[in-house]
């Protein structure tokens, strides 16, 4: 079965994303909970959700990979507000971006998990430049080399898992 | 085998990538944070500057609120945000400042808490 192929019915599309976006969430939601529980520094979550951003762009394409993001950031929405929706926006957009032209660009010289690692970093660069226009000054990039250390360590993190979970995508998704 | 599968291993690319970003994050954080001593706990609403407050001057501490309704208490040793009108929280979550260049943010209530700092001094001479 080959996943492009098979989503050519147009429910099948949107199947495919609400199970992605569902997926997302879920693990989203998990990520929120165990933060709750075991806080880190502020600002700073693992991204877990990411997976399912980096399976729709690797897997079943670009605009899926971009619909997560969106829903993803309306889910932040009705939990966190307006502005945290913003800035999960702002990073999830320039990350999935990044991610896509590097999957289509850099899929030889990297694996996934330098792909996450620099997809992670620029999500976080992403928040801190809305954040930055939120507040209406750069101060907030004070807190870049904490978010840049997180970044590569969770982005790491991400695409390690993504890495050994590849193979069971590429057998059921890929002749 | 199709390429997909190829790229599961790590590469030296996704190491160097991650070493070279590691490096240079770790270094602006000692650049940022290390060496110097706590001097000023500063308050911005809106990007500017709500109020300044000389560290060692704060007695036995106490709290000011700023406009955005964010509530700071200052210390000889440190700030902290003890209150904010925002959902979020993380700016309480901080908890202490006390490093210079350490900072809590609220975006929503665009306040943003930081401690400055001089480069401490280093003694003029030691004895043994």
């Amino acid at each position: 079965m080959e996943i492009n192929k098979f989503t050519k019915s147009k429910t099948l599309k949107i199947t495919t994303a609400g199970i992605l976006s569902g997926a997302a969430l879920a693990l989203s939601f998990i990520e929120r909970t165990v933060a709750a529980l075991f806080p880190l520094l502020p600002g700073i979550r693992p991204g877990f959700s990411n997976i399912v951003v980096l399976f729709a762009c690797a897997y079943v394409g670009f605009p899926y990979a971009l619909a997560v993001t969106v829903i993803k950031s309306g889910f932040v929405f009705l939990i966190s507000g307006a502005t945290a929706a913003f800035f999960s926006i702002s990073g999830g957009l320039l990350s999935v971006i990044i991610t896509a032209v590097l999957l289509k660009t850099a899929k030889k010289r990297l694996s996934y998990m330098g792909i996450s690692v620099i997809s992670s970093v620029m999500h976080n660069l992403g928040q801190l430049i809305a954040a930055s226009i939120t507040v209406g000054s750069s101060l907030y990039f004070g807190y870049a080399p904490v978010l840049l250390i997180s970044g590569v360590i969770f982005g790491a993190v991400t695409g390690i898992i993504f890495n050994c979970i590849a193979p069971v995508f590429n057998k059921l998704f890929i002749k | 085998m199709t390429a997909q599968t190829k790229i599961i291993k790590p590469k030296r690319a996704d190491l160097i990538i991650t070493a070279v970003l590691l490096t240079v994050g770790i270094a602006a954080a000692i650049i940022l944070f290390c060496g110097k001593s706590s001097d000023k706990a500063v308050i911005a609403v809106n990007g500017e500057t709500a109020a300044e407050f000389i560290l060692k001057d704060a007695g036995s501490g106490f709290t000011y609120t700023a406009d955005s309704g964010v509530k700071v208490l200052i210390e000889q040793d440190g700030v902290t945000v003890v209150y904010s009108p925002c959902k979020g929280q993380d700016c309480v979550r901080c908890g202490k400042l006390t490093v210079p260049g350490s900072m809590a943010v609220c975006a929503p209530a665009k306040t943003v808490v930081y401690i400055t700092g001089t480069k401490a001094k280093s003694p003029d001479a030691i004895t043994y």
